[in-house]
């Protein structure tokens, strides 16, 4: 068991500092870097260059400013925006909060909406489980952007329930400024959850052991409960939870479609103005939050199912 | 007598092919007819359009649906449905790209890491454990952080994204194909390794790598769309459905959705014909392996 997580804890690490190592390297190759920022299109002498490069430490080695970057991270020292001229923490600080809230509130509509919706699809007749079907597998295929000018079209323009732009002040205005992006951020993994819990209910429904608890004379609701839904739950709990690490990346379209101030739509405005020390910092945020929901899903999932040996490393 | 049955024989194949598709169910048969009157319009594009696609026409700026424009024009006055037609190309090129080169790139590691098992299938699964902590459109955008914006940048980073999705599946039926009794009585022919995985190995579990291109097609579709709708893949005037939904925002605002609707919903359409094909493609072979 301890050998277990720490096993899994190691491979995080590694996982981790390869990826960092990856991001970091990628935009070190970058042409037209911080440099040809600095110079802003001005044609200077090499020694003046060579002295701009030595100001800003870009003429240490790769590995040293590799070193001084995941060290600084590692301290809370995310480096200098070279466009902003201000400390990178300073400008992601502030704008955390809305995607952090955005997340968890798609994450709550896709796992009770997706849930219900699967387990209507499951235990339904063939006219629910029909609907359910179809609307699983037409929101599977509905990228976030095309969900998102669909809703502001009927929510926000034609019937003005919800606000357009903006991500609001105070928790409430907040809660209501995000619900459009929120559901539009929600509708790939509504339909993923959904179709899992779905043929998952069935797949229990159909086993031996529910027929014996049938044949036992038990109310078919304690049933359902006890016999189908509790086994359900494995495949459940970790569809949820990959859904939920997606949802990650998946702030950068929405926060852009909706105008939304967090870090994800800070990204590409970081990647079109090339701030590069910005585009490292959030990369790194994002592939550290997905890869750590990813590692919870599969130690949760290990956990749960009492039926998978700790010791051997599972195919 | 003998003439006439060789004339009936093709005739009688055809129905029996038609009479397969149509056990597929009606839903999947329609999904394979939306895919190829897509890949058609896309062929066809020059000689379907009714208009030139990049015509600026600023009288026409976001004119309704007439006789001269079926569909309407766009903010720039420029026919929509030449647009959305000519569009279909850069909505299939690219993901068929990724498709291609990350199935093949992703096959060959999956199998070769089987067959070969021990330390060299350790270190490949960890590698691919590695591309898979980064999200397929993050890739993307760093990719155009570091080469510039465009389609090319994406294009490249999605190819190494979509290995490790295509990998691990095939690596897995690869393993159950390894120990199947059929490549142990290769190996006592004495038949080497390299003719077993190519002649044996790879036509078995070539329907699943199939079936997991065909989904990934979907996949890379709405990440390319995603990265054209964010500004950084295919940049104006070149007509693209992600690009078209951005741009028919400004309309959106004032009343006029025609231009983002038609993109996002000939995006849902495409990307549904490949996910519904490629499952139905995939239960069939998980059908075949368990029989």
């Amino acid at each position: 068991m301890i050998g277990f997580l720490v096993r899994r804890l190691a491979g995080l690490v590694v996982t981790l500092l390869v990826t960092s190592f990856v991001i970091f390297g990628a935009l070190y190759i970058a042409p037209g870097g911080p440099l040809a920022y600095l110079l802003g299109g001005r044609s200077v002498t090499p020694k003046v260059a060579a002295s701009i490069k030595h100001q800003y430490h870009l003429d240490d080695p790769f590995l040293v400013r590799y070193w001084s970057w995941l060290s600084g991270v590692l301290h809370g020292d995310m480096g200098r925006s070279l466009i902003f001229r201000q400390d990178v923490w300073g400008l992601l600080a502030p704008r955390i909060p809305t995607t952090a809230l955005l997340i968890a509130y798609a994450s709550v509509l896709i796992i009770v909406g997706g849930v219900a919706a699967g387990v209507a699809g499951g235990l339904g007749g063939r006219v629910v489980d029909g609907v359910t079907t179809f609307v699983s597998t037409v929101s599977i295929a509905v990228p976030s952007f095309v969900a998102a000018i669909l809703l502001i079209a009927v929510f926000a323009i034609q019937l003005e329930w919800f606000p357009v732009f903006g991500s609001g002040t105070g928790f409430l205005d907040r809660v209501w400024h995000l619900t459009l992006p929120a559901v539009a951020l929600a509708v790939i993994g509504f339909g993923f959850v959904a179709r899992i819990t779905r043929s998952a209910i069935r797949e229990e429904r159909a086993r031996e052991h529910v027929d014996t608890a049938r044949g036992r004379g038990l109310p078919e609701r304690y049933v359902v409960r006890r016999h189908v839904f509790r086994n359900a739950l494995i495949p459940i709990t970790t569809v949820s939870g990959l859904t939920v690490a997606s949802l990650i990346a998946g702030t950068v379209v929405v926060e852009s479609a909706f105008g939304l101030g967090g870090i994800g739509s800070f990204l590409v405005q970081a990647v079109t103005t090339k701030d590069f020390a910005i585009v490292q910092d959030i990369s790194l945020i994002l592939v550290v939050g997905f890869v750590l929901v990813n590692t919870l899903v599969d130690v949760l999932y290990t956990l749960i199912d009492p039926r998978i040996s700790l010791t051997r490393r599972p195919a | 007598m003998s003439t006439a049955a060789a004339v009936a024989a093709p005739h009688q194949r055809i129905f029996a092919r038609v009479g397969r598709l149509s056990r597929f169910g009606p839903v999947t048969t329609a999904m394979v007819v939306v895919l190829a009157l897509i890949v058609l319009v896309a062929i066809f594009a020059p000689w379907l359009a009714p208009r030139d696609p990049l015509a600026v026409n600023l009288a026409d700026t976001l004119a309704p649906p007439s006789a001269r424009h079926w569909l309407g024009a766009d903010n720039s006055g420029r026919d929509l449905l030449s647009r959305l037609i000519w569009g279909s190309r850069t909505a299939l090129i690219g993901p068929l790209l990724v498709v291609a080169i990350a199935g093949t790139a992703g096959t060959l590691i999956a199998i070769v890491s089987a067959w070969l098992g021990g330390a060299v299938d350790a270190v490949v699964s960890r590698i691919l454990d590695i591309i898979f902590a980064f999200p397929g459109i993050l890739l993307a955008l760093v990719a155009t952080a570091v080469l510039g914006a465009g389609l090319q940048a994406a294009i490249i980073a999605l190819c190494i994204g979509y290995i490790p999705y295509i990998a691990r599946i095939v690596r897995s039926a690869a393993i159950r194909e390894r120990d199947a009794v059929y490549v142990q009585a290769c190996r006592v022919q004495g038949l080497t390794g390299a003719a077993i995985c190519l002649r044996h190995l790879l036509p078995n579990v070539a329907p699943i790598v199939i079936a997991q291109m065909t989904v990934s097609f979907g996949y890379a579709l709405v990440d390319l769309a995603s990265i054209s709708y964010l500004g950084l893949g295919v940049q104006a005037p070149t007509p693209d459905w992600g690009a078209m939904v951005s741009a028919g925002q400004q309309g959106l605002l004032r009343g006029n959705p025609t231009e983002s609707v038609c993109a996002g919903l000939l995006i849902v359409l495409t990307v549904v014909a490949f996910t519904v094909v490629g499952d139905r493609l995939s239960d069939r072979y998980e059908m075949g392996a368990a029989r």
